[in-house]
């Protein structure tokens, strides 16, 4: 599993690596235009990432952002379900506008709530077929 | 804005007495102060690390707690919009969260919100105030 992990917060980055990086690799980004950069690069070079976690509050471009331009970037290089990049949106709890926002979009698979919880994490890969 | 500021470089008390205001107890709610050995126990409670890769979320907690606090202390210096309070608000309270630290969280929380509503509370003496509390390990 190759996964991108997208948070301003060097903390948050950290602790998720910690755990994703024992499924495979892992990379990390600051901010959405990071991601944007990153996700666009992966796929030109023919390894796109298997999922992405993201954060919505960010500075320079949030993940609300980023994610419509990555999904526009998908559409425009015809890249369709079920190949498109799963998306955990990653946010502090009582986030419930943006988490609806970003469900409504059809644009992310599932969300985590600060404080990240290992098993939480790792059910959502299971349930999307990341991980066995 | 610099977020990269370095306030362990500095010394912390003349800091706080230059750029925070000091608390009168009965503004804000005391809260314990944070350690060393309380963030190692939620580490380890809470995600399996082992020694090295908790030394490295110790780390890393008191380099993102001087980030945000820096950042924040320089968006009030420059009078700042509320709205970016409020952003800065929210980026402290997920730090505190995954810090284990849901009290401190919930007062960062009360920055955002008030920020977020447009309301002037004194946003100086909380962000000391969460700054005092985190002193030992920062």
């Amino acid at each position: 599993m190759k996964s991108l992990i997208v948070e301003d917060d060097l903390l948050s980055r950290m602790l998720l690596l910690s755990i994703l990086s024992r499924f495979g690799e892992c990379d990390t980004a600051e901010n959405g235009k990071e991601a944007v950069f990153f996700v666009e690069k992966a796929i030109n070079t023919g390894k796109p990432y298997d999922v992405m976690f993201l954060d919505i509050i960010m500075p320079v471009l949030g993940g609300q952002e980023a994610l419509l331009q990555i999904r526009k970037i998908e559409n425009h290089l015809g890249i369709k379900e079920p190949h498109c990049l799963k998306v955990i949106m990653v946010t502090a709890i009582e986030d419930f506008d943006n988490i609806t926002r970003a469900f409504e979009g059809g644009h992310c698979e599932a969300y985590l709530t600060k404080p990240v919880k290992e098993a939480e994490l790792i059910e959502h890969l299971h349930e999307l077929e990341l991980i066995e | 804005m610099n977020t990269s500021t370095n306030l362990s470089s500095l010394s912390r008390r003349s800091v706080l007495k230059s750029r925070g205001k000091v608390l009168k107890n009965n503004e804000i709610q005391k809260l314990p102060r944070v350690s060393r050995e309380r963030l190692v126990h939620h580490f380890k409670a809470t995600y399996r690390l082992d020694d090295d890769q908790i030394k490295v979320m110790i780390d890393s907690s008191a380099r993102s707690m001087n980030a945000a606090l820096a950042a924040l202390y320089q968006a009030l210096d420059e009078n700042r919009d509320l709205s970016e309070i409020a952003r800065l608000g929210h980026s402290i309270k997920g730090l505190l969260l995954n810090m284990g630290e849901t009290q401190w969280a919930e007062l960062a929380r009360e920055l955002e919100k008030a920020a977020a509503q447009g309301k002037q509370l004194d946003f100086r003496a909380i962000v000391a105030n969460i700054h005092q509390g985190f002193e030992d390990v920062l």
